[in-house]
Formats: structure tokens, C-alpha cells, sequence
């Protein structure tokens, strides 16, 4: 039995003392603790976890600096303290450097050093020879939690408290504390969320490492405590996105510039979402909706847009100037009655017969099922008869072809589909600014008619969108 | 016409008109104008958009695009258009916009030019 037990340490460091002596160092009790008469010979300096190809730990980016909070030790001795990251259940390695008391004798021979854990696994003793540099400082050593790291997302606040002997006497070398973050399961690889442009390698020593950045994994470990399928997980990522403090509507499209600006619009969140659930190993998919603008006889098209009331999270209202709405709230007859809104609404275009805007979500395939995730406007939904579409930017899909897509999660987000439609003898025209008008820079886009999406049948092929 | 070219350019150009930024919906209404009906003044200022490393200055609160940067639907559409017109004249900038942009469904949409 060595110093590491917990409750034998316990005992000694009740009696208040920071030297203890060991009557009976290859025996198995440390029997007898000596009030302090000397400083311990050494100090700690660094303690590190995230370093290349330590088992179990992920690497965390920070979104601003884009530098790995690994590429040093997260914890030393001048006050630095950030988070590292393991999978849960990790029986964690450390490498921890000492350094030299000033005024001390230079240690020399074999010491047995290990720390008790307080909140949590400690660090199972070690019996190794120490040797410091020109600089008082010994190289990296190697540590192995004296357990397994805690079976469950969470996060785990360590604090340890560390001893060396060295045979004769124990020393005290004072208490670290630790925060580590405990993934579901390895983190997928970055390359599935991240745009082609963001940063993409892993830390200097290890590039090929999955990596995720700090903020999200901190959110995600404390919105998903506890959870243990990917279908919890995500909901519980879903319903935490609030707290993110991140907006909808914001200048951004990709993860790392929506860290640093702290919201996006969907083409953004779409790969944050995936990001989120990749940092505990859940594989999502993600698809671009795109509007199909078919142009129709005598001016008419469908669809020009679709148009959102929902402000998005953390908003209150839509990030869209007001625009003049001519809806249609029931089922579009000869006598349907026109209601003029002037609000604010998202209007996702598209443009004639080609590819440009829509909508990006997510899907979860889980229990033979497709959950249907939309981060940007907090909306979940299962889906039956569902097959997800493939990536094809040459033909439009209609609605009807893919189950119940429309009733389960169109209906509910996507409130009006805006066209160009002929109602009551009068043609609705969306129209956007014409250059050769003198007033262009001045003008505004002309909405034609906006239809409840609920009250547009699921069939001929009214509805259809482009997925990519 | 022309002055649908004109508005283009000078949102490539990062210039307002008289101080005031152009927005999304503008950008649009010169895109449908421009890419509606083709002329080598068309081509040639679609061929800029595709491979247009600058960024554009909207007004934001008169909205944005969703799903992608407005400079990678800028050449997304722009390259759509070319590649509708003439995809082998046009190979080298449809290529570069797929190069450029940030959003790899420009990519996927460059594909069916480039096969």
C-alpha cells in the first residue's frame, strides 16, 4: 500500500503538517507523521493533459487566438488554468514538470511522488529519479490518474493534493485544481463541420488529431450532463443553444467566425450544430434546402422565397428591415381573402432556375429513425417515411417524396412560401430593386403572395426544394 | 441593361452609390437583370463575380443571405450562369469560384460544370 490511499493521506494531513516521516518506507503503513521542519525541495511547475497522442484527451482550440490551449501545460505555477479534455471513463495520463526550491539542496535519488484527489480520481504514486536542469527544472514527467475518470459527460473539478517522498521524509507540495471536460466518446473529425476555408489541422506535433474548440465543449458538456444516447445528447444540445449566448442573424457562415462574432445565419449554424454533437462523437448530417424558383405561366413563379416570422435564437425579432406581406392564411381558393402585413420577416430567396439561397439543418439517424435538427430556430422533429435526399444541385425535389418532411417540420418553420400568383384577377409580382429604375438604390423588394405553407397541399409537386 | 452591369460592378468594387450601401435585395435585382439575358458585357462581369476575392459591403439590416456568404452566392450564381452559357469558355473562373468560396456547396454546384 503506498501514500496514495486517500485515507491514509487523509489521516496525516489532519494532524496539520506539511513534512511527514515515514518510520517505514518499504513497509506497508506510513505510520508516523512529524511536524514540519523544512520546506519541501521542490515545487510544482506545470501539470499538462492535452499533449500530442496522450490517450483520451481531445484537443481544444481557442476561437480567438486559434492557437490549442495543449500547446502548454493548462495548469503552472504563474496562475495559468485552463480546461483540457478527455472521453469519459479515461483512466488519464498527465506529464507534470518540477522545479527546484530556491535555497534548497538539489534533490537527488528516487522519490515517490503522487497527489490524493479530493473531488475526484487523484494521481497514482510514482517511485522515479528526479533530476533538474541548468534551470532547476526537471523534464516532463509522466503521471497516471490513480482511477478512472468519472463514466459520464459532465465536467470534472479536480483538486489534488500533492506529496514526494523521499523515503525519509514526505513533503507537502501544495494543491492544484484541474477542470476537465468529459466527452461521450472521441471527437469526430473536424474536417465533417468545418468550411473549406477555416483553420483545419490539428495541434503543431499531432495534425491529424480531432480537435474541437473550447466554447463548445464546454457547452456541450454541461447542457448534455449526464446523457448517454446521441439522441439525448442532441436534444439537450438543442435546448442548451440559448445559453450559447450565440444569435441567429448574424455576418457569419462558419464555425470559427461564428465563435468570434458570436451568432451566424444558418449556413453557419448548420456546421455548429454538427460541430457540438461531434465533440462527443455523434455523426450528423447536415443539408442545404434551396429554394426551387420556377417561373409559371403570365409572370407567375413559385416559389420566389421562403419567408420566416420566427426571430431565431436570441433574437426578439426578425435581423430584416419590415417589407409590406400580402398573406394568404387559408387555402388558396378564387375568393381566398388577401391580408397586407407590413413586418418583419426572413426572406430566403431564390432565383429563377438556378440554385441560390434556403435553409441548412441537420439530421440524426438513430433508432431507424431521421430526427430533423434546426438549431438556428430551435425546432426538432422525427420524421416518418423519411429517406434522406442525396446531394444533387440539378434536380428539385418535391416535398410529397419525402414523408411526412412537410407536416412534421416544414409546416412548422417555414410559415409562407412566397410567389409571384395570379388572385382575383390581379398578379402578385415579387420583385426585387430594378437597376434601370433612377430610384434603384432606394427600392425595396416587392413581395407577391405569401401563403401559408400548412394550407399548400402535398401533392403535384407544388412545393419542391434543391438539396445539397 | 447597362446599368444593371454598372450596380454590379460597383458592389464588387466595395463602393456605395452616393455613400449609401447597396443591400442583399439589390445585389439580386442586378444579378436577375444580369444573368437574365446574355452579352459579353454580362459574361464579363459575371466572370468578375465568380472570382471575386473581395468582399462585399451590404447594408445588414436589409437582410443577408442564409445559407452562405453573399460573396460565395455572388459566385455561385455567377458561375451557375457562365456555366449555362458556355461551360468550356468559362472552366478557369467556374473552377476559381469553387476554389474560393467558403461554402463547399459552391462546390458541389461547380461539379456539374467542371465534369
Amino acid at each position: 500500500m503506498g501514500l496514495g490511499s486517500s485515507g491514509i493521506y487523509g489521516a496525516l494531513t489532519c494532524l496539520s503538517s506539511n513534512r511527514l516521516r515515514d518510520r517505514d518506507f518499504a513497509g506497508t503503513l506510513w505510520s508516523i507523521a512529524m511536524p514540519a521542519s523544512s520546506p519541501a525541495p521542490f515545487a510544482l511547475q506545470s501539470v499538462a493533459f492535452g499533449y500530442p497522442d496522450n490517450p483520451g484527451a481531445i484537443p481544444l482550440r481557442d476561437p480567438v487566438s486559434l492557437s490549442f490551449l495543449g500547446d502548454q501545460p493548462e495548469w503552472n505555477a504563474a496562475g495559468r488554468g485552463v480546461p483540457a479534455a478527455f472521453v469519459r471513463a479515461t483512466r488519464a495520463t498527465i506529464r507534470v514538470v518540477f522545479a527546484r526550491a530556491s535555497g534548497q539542496p538539489i534533490p537527488q535519488g528516487v522519490w515517490r511522488i503522487g497527489a490524493r484527489g479530493q473531488s475526484g480520481p487523484g494521481i497514482a504514486e510514482r517511485e522515479l529519479a528526479v533530476a533538474f536542469d541548468s534551470a532547476g527544472q526537471t523534464g516532463p514527467l509522466e503521471f497516471r490518474l490513480d482511477a478512472a475518470l468519472p463514466d459520464s459527460i459532465g465536467k470534472a473539478a479536480l483538486e489534488w493534493s500533492w506529496w514526494a517522498s523521499d523515503g525519509n521524509t514526505t513533503y507537502t507540495l501544495g494543491v492544484t485544481r484541474h477542470e476537465l471536460l468529459l466527452a461521450w466518446k472521441p471527437a469526430i473529425a473536424p474536417a465533417v463541420w468545418l468550411s473549406p476555408k477555416e483553420p483545419r489541422d490539428g495541434p503543431p506535433d499531432q495534425p491529424a488529431a480531432n480537435w474541437t474548440y473550447l466554447p463548445i465543449m464546454q457547452w456541450t458538456c454541461e447542457w448534455a450532463e449526464g446523457k448517454d444516447s446521441p439522441e439525448k445528447i442532441c436534444d439537450a444540445i438543442l435546448a442548451g443553444l440559448p445559453e450559447s449566448g450565440l444569435r441567429y442573424a448574424v455576418g457569419a457562415w462558419n464555425v470559427s467566425a461564428m465563435l468570434q462574432k458570436h451568432g451566424g445565419y444558418c449556413g453557419g449554424w448548420f456546421r455548429m450544430f454538427q460541430a457540438m454533437a461531434g465533440a462527443h462523437g455523434i455523426m450528423l448530417e447536415r443539408r442545404f434546402m434551396a429554394v426551387d424558383w420556377r417561373r409559371e405561366p403570365a409572370e407567375q413563379a413559385r416559389w420566389c422565397a421562403i419567408v420566416v416570422e420566427a426571430p431565431g435564437l436570441n433574437r426578439k425579432e426578425p435581423e430584416e428591415n419590415a417589407s409590406t406581406f400580402h398573406d394568404i392564411d387559408e387555402r388558396l381558393t378564387e375568393s381566398s381573402p388577401v391580408e397586407r402585413h407590413h413586418q418583419r420577416r426572413y426572406r430566403f430567396w431564390g432565383i429563377p432556375g438556378k440554385v441560390l439561397d434556403g435553409h441548412c439543418i441537420n439530421f440524426l439517424r438513430w433508432e431507424g429513425r431521421w430526427i430533423l435538427y434546426d438549431a438556428s430556430f430551435g425546432i426538432r422533429a422525427e420524421l416518418r417515411e423519411f429517406s434522406l435526399p442525396a446531394s444533387d444541385p440539378t434536380h428539385a425535389l418535391p416535398v410529397e417524396a419525402l414523408g411526412d418532411f412537410k407536416e412534421a417540420y416544414l409546416d412548422l418553420a417555414v410559415n409562407f412560401m412566397l410567389g409571384s400568383l395570379e388572385h382575383e384577377g390581379k398578379l402578385f409580382l415579387t420583385q426585387h430593386p430594378d437597376p434601370q429604375d433612377p430610384g434603384f438604390q432606394n427600392g425595396v423588394t416587392r413581395n407577391g403572395l405569401s401563403l401559408d405553407t400548412t394550407r399548400i397541399p402535398k401533392r403535384d409537386a407544388l412545393i419542391t426544394f434543391y438539396w445539397i | 441593361m447597362a446599368l444593371a452591369h454598372e450596380h454590379l460592378e460597383r458592389m464588387l468594387s466595395g463602393l456605395a452609390q452616393g455613400g449609401r450601401p447597396y443591400g442583399w435585395q439589390h445585389m439580386l435585382g442586378a444579378l436577375q437583370v444580369v444573368c437574365g439575358e446574355r452579352s459579353s458585357e454580362s459574361e464579363a462581369v459575371l466572370r468578375k463575380a465568380a472570382s471575386y476575392e473581395g468582399r462585399c459591403r451590404l447594408d445588414e439590416a436589409a437582410g443577408l443571405p442564409h445559407s452562405m456568404s453573399p460573396e460565395d452566392l455572388l459566385r455561385s450564381i455567377a458561375l451557375q450562369t457562365l456555366g449555362e452559357w458556355d461551360r468550356d469558355r468559362h472552366r478557369d473562373v467556374i473552377a476559381r469560384a469553387a476554389e474560393l468560396a467558403d461554402s463547399d456547396h459552391v462546390a458541389v454546384i461547380a461539379r456539374q460544370y467542371l465534369a
